[in-house]
C-alpha cells in the first residue's frame, strides 16, 4: 500500500488558506479598514474562510485515516478477494473522490469569499440590510451599520464607488418613509453623513454624486411627514444638507456642464422645504442667499437668478402681513451682490426692487438700512458694504 | 402669487438653456425644472403647479417602477415615450402605469407638450388626453418660445378655454 498523498493534500490546503489572504490583500484599503474595525465583520470573515478550511481538513483526514486503517480491512474482506488487489482499489477510488471533494471546496471557497468580501456592492448591500433590520420594530436605523456605510462612502473615490454607497443610503431613506413608525426623526445620522460622503477631501464627489445626494435630500423634503408641532428634525437636517452641500456644488461643479441642473435641484428643494413648513423660511432664505452670492461670484448668473426668484417667492408667500425680518434682509443682500456686477444687473435690481417693495413693511431706504445692519451683525461684512453701496447709489439716482 | 410652472425636460438646462433665461428675467413666473420622471412626480406631489410643460422623451430617474418601464422599452427614451406615459398617468388615461394617485389639480388645459416628435406622431395621444398646446422643438426657434407657451396656457386658463 502506498502512503497517502500528503503533497497533494498540502497543496490544496495551502491554496485554500491563500484565498482569504489574497482577498484581503486585494481589498480596497477603505473596505479592509472597515472590516478590521468591527469584530462582527472580522468574525464573519474568519468563519466563512475558516469554515471551508476546516471542511477541507475534515475531508483530507477521512482520506488519510481511511487509507491507513479502515478501508483496507473492508476491501480485504469484501471486495479485494473477489476482484482487485486491495491497495489498488483504494487508490483507484478513494483519492480521486477526496480530490474531487477538495477541488469543489476550493472552488466554493473562492466564490463565496470573493463574492461576500471582495465585492464592494455585496458589502454595501449587507450593511444596508443591517441598517434597516429594526425599522419595522421601532422605526430606528442601526447606527453602527449607518456609520460603516458613511465611513466607506467618505473613503471611497468620487464617482461610481461613492455612488454605490449613496444609492444604498437612498434606498434606506425610502425604506424609512414606508415604515409605519416613521415620524420625521429617524434620519439624522444619514443626513448629516451625506456631507461627509460627498464633500470630504481628498475624495470629493463628482457631479453624479452631487446629483444623487440632491435626490436623497429632495426626497426627504418631499416625503417627511409634517405634524402639528414644529418642523420635523429630518426636515431641518435636510435643509442643512442642501445648504452646505449646495454651496460646495456651486463652486465645485462650476466648470462642468451638469452644474446647472444639479444646483437648480438644490435651490428648488430648499424652496420646497420652506413651503412644507414655513417656520424654516429663515434657514431656507439664508441658504438661498449664500447659494446666490456664490453663484454670482463664480459667474453663474442663471443660478443666482433662480435663487433670487425663490427668495422672492418666500416674500410673496408671507405677504398676508407686511414682511420684515431675515427673508427680506437676505433678498436685499442678494440683490446688492447683483448690483455690483454691472449696469445690466443694476437694471434688473431696480426692476425687482419695485416688485418686492409693496410687500415690505417699510420703505426702500429703511429696508436697505436694516438689511445692512443685519449683514454686519452676522459677520457678512462684504455683503453689508455692498448693501450700503447700493443704497447710496440708489439715493443718488433718485 | 406668481403662477407656478414645471418644465419636465431632460435637456432643459443644456441645449435648451437659452429658453429659461427670458423667463427668469421676465420675473413673472416661478419656474421649476425636473430632468426626469421621478423628480417631476416628487415635485408635483408637493407643489400645485399652474402650468406643466412636458417633453415626450424623458429618462425615468431613480424610481424603480419607471426604470422598469424604461428598461422594458430597451432603455431607449425614443421608444419608451415616458413623457406620454407620465401624461397618461397624470390625466388618468392609462391605468396601471404608476401605483400612486396623480395630483388632483392636473388638468389638460394646464399642459403643453414641447417635444422633438412631430405632431403627426403623437396627435392621437394628444387628442385622447385633451392636451391643448403642442410645440415642436426645432433649431432656430425664438428664445422666448417657452415664455410664450406659458403665457398662452395661462391666458386660456383665465379664459376658461382649453381648445386646440
Amino acid at each position: 500500500m502506498n502512503p497517502p498523498p500528503y503533497d497533494g493534500i498540502g497543496t490544496f490546503l495551502v491554496f485554500l488558506i491563500g484565498i482569504p489572504a489574497l482577498v484581503i490583500q486585494f481589498m480596497p484599503p477603505e473596505v479592509r479598514a472597515l472590516i478590521m474595525k468591527r469584530w462582527r465583520h472580522m468574525l464573519r470573515f474568519a468563519l466563512l474562510a475558516g469554515g471551508w478550511i476546516v471542511l477541507a481538513l475534515f475531508v483530507s483526514t477521512i482520506g488519510i485515516v481511511g487509507q491507513l486503517n479502515c478501508v483496507p480491512s473492508v476491501t480485504e474482506k469484501y471486495i479485494c478477494p473477489l476482484f482487485f488487489d486491495r491497495g489498488w482499489i483504494w487508490e483507484a477510488w478513494l483519492w480521486p473522490l477526496v480530490f474531487v471533494l477538495l477541488s469543489s471546496i476550493t472552488i466554493a471557497a473562492s466564490i463565496t469569499v470573493i463574492t461576500q468580501f471582495g465585492r464592494r456592492t455585496k458589502l454595501v448591500d449587507g450593511w444596508r440590510g443591517q441598517a434597516v433590520r429594526h425599522l419595522n420594530k421601532d422605526g430606528r436605523l442601526d447606527p453602527k451599520a449607518l456609520h460603516d456605510l458613511i465611513d466607506l462612502g467618505r473613503a471611497s473615490d468620487g464617482g461610481l464607488e461613492k455612488d454605490i454607497v449613496l444609492q444604498a443610503l437612498f434606498q434606506i431613506t425610502e425604506r424609512v418613509y414606508h415604515s409605519k413608525h416613521y415620524e420625521g426623526d429617524s434620519l439624522e445620522i444619514l443626513l448629516e453623513g451625506l456631507a461627509d460622503v460627498v464633500v470630504t477631501d481628498p475624495h470629493l464627489g463628482n457631479s453624479r454624486n452631487f446629483e444623487t445626494v440632491m435626490d436623497i435630500l429632495q426626497s426627504v423634503v418631499a416625503e417627511v411627514p409634517i405634524g402639528a408641532n414644529g418642523p420635523p428634525p429630518d426636515l431641518l437636517h435636510a435643509v442643512g444638507g442642501l445648504s452646505t452641500i449646495g454651496q460646495v456644488a456651486v463652486r465645485h461643479l462650476n466648470a462642468q456642464v451638469a452644474a446647472k441642473p444639479i444646483v437648480s435641484g438644490y435651490i428648488i428643494s430648499l424652496s420646497l422645504a420652506a413651503e412644507r413648513h414655513p417656520r424654516i423660511s429663515t434657514s431656507v432664505s439664508e441658504a438661498l442667499r449664500d447659494l446666490g452670492i456664490i453663484a454670482i461670484e463664480t459667474g453663474q448668473m442663471f443660478l443666482a437668478l433662480k435663487a433670487f426668484e425663490k427668495l422672492e417667492i418666500r416674500i410673496e408667500s408671507q405677504s398676508e402681513h407686511s414682511v420684515h425680518g431675515e427673508v427680506v434682509h437676505d433678498t436685499l443682500a442678494l440683490l446688492a451682490h447683483f448690483w455690483t456686477t454691472g449696469p445690466t444687473a443694476r437694471g434688473y435690481v431696480n426692476k425687482q426692487i419695485v416688485e418686492i417693495l409693496p410687500y415690505l413693511d417699510s420703505g426702500r431706504h429703511d429696508a436697505l438700512l436694516a438689511a445692512q445692519q443685519h449683514a454686519a451683525r452676522t459677520s457678512h461684512f462684504q455683503t453689508a458694504d455692498r448693501i450700503g453701496e447700493m443704497a447710496a447709489q440708489m439715493e443718488e439716482n433718485t | 402669487m406668481k403662477p407656478r410652472v414645471l418644465w419636465i425636460e431632460d435637456s432643459a438646462q443644456f441645449e435648451l438653456s437659452s429658453l429659461v433665461g427670458p423667463i427668469y428675467y421676465d420675473g413673472n413666473y416661478d419656474l421649476d425644472i425636473a430632468e426626469d420622471v421621478t423628480k417631476a412626480i416628487r415635485l408635483m406631489s408637493a407643489i400645485h403647479y399652474d402650468v406643466l410643460i412636458v417633453d415626450v422623451r424623458l429618462p425615468p430617474g431613480i424610481d424603480h417602477h419607471w426604470r422598469k418601464l424604461y428598461e422594458k422599452a430597451g432603455a431607449d427614451k425614443v421608444r419608451a415615450h415616458l413623457g406620454l406615459r407620465l401624461l397618461g398617468w397624470l390625466l388618468k388615461k392609462e391605468n396601471n402605469v404608476f401605483h400612486e394617485a396623480p395630483p388632483p389639480w392636473v388638468h389638460p388645459t394646464r399642459i403643453a407638450v414641447f417635444t422633438v416628435e412631430s405632431k403627426k406622431e403623437i396627435l392621437a395621444c394628444l387628442d385622447d388626453y385633451g392636451i391643448s398646446l403642442y410645440q415642436q422643438k426645432s433649431a432656430g426657434h425664438e428664445d422666448t418660445i417657452l415664455l410664450e407657451m406659458i403665457r398662452i396656457l395661462l391666458a386660456r386658463e383665465l379664459a376658461g378655454n382649453g381648445t386646440h
